[in-house]
C-alpha cells in the first residue's frame, strides 16, 4: 500500500464527509481532542512511513483554529533501516475564507506552527555492523495548508499537508558507493533538513474554554 | 458484606441500564456499547486470529468515540520469511505476532432504529512482537523483538439492534509497517469482525 494511495483514501473519506449534515458548533474558547495518523513523504533520504498521534485544538476566534498536537512517525529508507520521528508542536490554523470553521462547506485554512522533534535512525544488514544515530534533537518549523469539515455539531475532519523544517544536527541514510549498503550519517554542524508531511485528524470539540 | 454491596450495585445499576432503554430501539445519544469476540484478518499471505474487543459511547446519535483493542492468537503460517520485505537467513524460524490498538470517532448513519449502518476512521498503533518458533540446534539466530508500529486504519460495519445485545459484522483495512533496523513487516491487513455486542441505553 503505498503512501499515495492512503492519502487517496483520506480524501475520499473527506469527501464522503460531505454527504453528511454540519451545522456550526464552532466558536472561539471551542477545545476540541482529536486523533490523528500522519504520512511522512520526501524526505531528503527517501524515507516514507506512516504516524500516529493525538492532538487538543483551542479555537481563538471564527477564522483562527489551533492544534497542539503529538506524532510518532515510523519511516523507512528505500533500502532496510529504520527512521523515528516524534514530533510534538503546535500550529496556528487560520481561515481565511466565508465565515470562517464550522462552516457547512469545506473550509481551506493556511498553517504555521512550531515544534520539537526527537529522530533517531538505524540500519544494519545481516550480521554486519550496526548503525545507529542516536537520539537527535531538533527545533522545526512547519508552513502548509489544508481542509476543515465538519460532520455534526461537534466532530470535525482535517487534511492538510506542511513542509516541515528542521534546525539540528543532519542525519540521514547513506548508500556506500563500494558496497551499496545502507550506512547512517551523522554532521555534528547544525544544518536545515526538510520533510513532507500530510496529516489526516478527527477532533471531537467538548466544551468552550470561555464560557 | 462489602461484596453483597458491591454485586447489588451492580444489579441495580445493570436494571437501571436495562429498564431505561426497555423501549429504545438502537443507536442512541448516551448510549454506551461493549463488544467482545472474534476477528480474523488477511494481509494477502496469512490469515491471522484475534480476540477482538470495544468499548464506544455514543456523543450524539450519529458520532460514537470509540477504542478497539485486537489481540493476535497466531495465524495460519508460522513463518517470518513470507512476510517482511528482506529475506535473511537469520528470518528462518521465526514467528510474529500483532496485537492493536485503535481509537477515533465511528459515524452512525441509522440511529434509532433496530438496522444501522456505521463508517470508521481510526489510527492506532500495532505491537509487534517477534519470537523464534523453531531454533537450529538451540540456537536463535536472530533476537526477539518487540516494537511499536503507528498504523491508519478506515472501515464500516452492520449492526441489528436489540434491547439490550446487538449483533454486528465489521471490516477495515489497516495500513502501516514495522521497520527495525535488519527488516521490516509490511502490517498492510484486512480485518473482520463479527458475533454479539451489549448495549447501556
Amino acid at each position: 500500500m503505498s503512501l499515495q494511495r492512503l492519502l487517496i483514501m483520506a480524501v475520499m473519506v473527506m469527501g464522503m464527509g460531505s454527504l453528511l449534515p454540519a451545522q456550526g458548533f464552532y466558536q472561539g474558547g471551542s477545545f476540541a481532542l482529536g486523533v490523528r495518523n500522519t504520512a511522512n513523504l520526501f524526505t531528503e533520504d527517501g524515507s516514507a512511513g506512516i504516524g500516529a498521534g493525538g492532538q487538543f485544538k483551542i479555537g481563538f476566534g471564527p477564522k483562527v483554529n489551533t492544534e497542539w498536537f503529538y506524532d510518532y512517525i515510523s519511516s523507512k529508507p528505500a533500502d532496510f533501516g529504520f527512521r523515528q520521528d516524534h514530533h510534538i508542536g503546535w500550529s496556528v490554523q487560520f481561515a481565511p475564507f466565508k465565515q470562517g470553521y464550522g462552516d457547512k462547506a469545506f473550509v481551506p485554512y493556511f498553517l504555521g506552527g512550531q515544534c520539537f522533534d526527537l529522530t533517531r535512525l538505524r540500519t544494519q544488514r545481516s550480521n554486519g555492523p550496526l548503525y545507529d544515530s542516536g537520539q537527535i534533537f531538533s527545533a522545526a518549523v512547519q508552513v502548509g495548508v489544508g481542509v476543515s469539515k465538519f460532520i455534526g455539531p461537534r466532530l470535525e475532519l482535517t487534511l492538510q499537508g506542511q513542509y516541515m523544517v528542521h534546525l539540528g544536527k543532519d542525519a540521514h541514510f547513506h548508500q556506500d558507493e563500494i558496497t551499496g549498503l545502507n550506512e547512517v550519517e551523522v554532521h555534528n554542524e547544525t544544518s536545515l533538513a526538510g520533510h513532507l508531511l500530510f496529516t489526516f485528524s478527527a477532533n471531537y470539540y467538548l466544551f468552550n474554554l470561555w464560557k | 458484606m462489602m461484596q453483597r454491596k458491591g454485586i447489588l450495585l451492580l444489579l441495580a445499576l445493570v436494571l437501571g441500564f436495562s429498564v431505561s432503554g426497555w423501549s429504545q430501539a438502537g443507536v442512541h445519544k448516551n448510549m454506551v456499547q461493549v463488544q467482545g469476540t472474534f476477528g480474523v484478518g488477511n494481509n494477502f499471505h496469512e490469515w491471522k486470529y484475534y480476540v477482538y474487543g470495544d468499548l464506544g459511547f455514543m456523543a450524539s446519535d450519529h458520532i460514537e468515540i470509540n477504542g478497539v483493542i485486537f489481540a493476535n492468537l497466531g495465524s495460519s503460517a508460522n513463518d517470518l520469511t513470507g512476510v517482511a520485505e528482506y529475506i535473511s537467513p537469520n528470518l528462518f524460524g521465526q514467528d510474529y505476532r500483532t496485537h492493536s490498538l485503535f481509537f477515533g470517532p465511528r459515524y452512525h448513519f441509522m440511529p434509532n432504529q433496530p438496522f444501522d449502518v456505521y463508517a470508521l476512521v481510526q489510527p492506532g498503533v500495532t505491537l509487534v512482537h517477534t519470537q523464534t518458533v523453531q531454533s537450529v540446534g538451540g540456537f536463535a539466530a536472530e533476537p526477539a523483538r518487540n516494537g511499536l508500529a503507528p498504523v491508519f486504519s478506515v472501515g464500516g460495519g452492520l449492526a441489528y439492534y436489540g434491547s439490550f445485545f446487538h449483533l454486528f459484522g465489521e471490516t477495515r483495512f489497516v495500513a502501516g509497517g514495522y521497520y527495525n533496523e535488519a527488516y521490516s513487516i509490511p502490517l498492510n491487513e484486512i480485518r473482520l469482525a463479527f458475533g454479539l455486542g451489549f448495549n447501556f441505553n
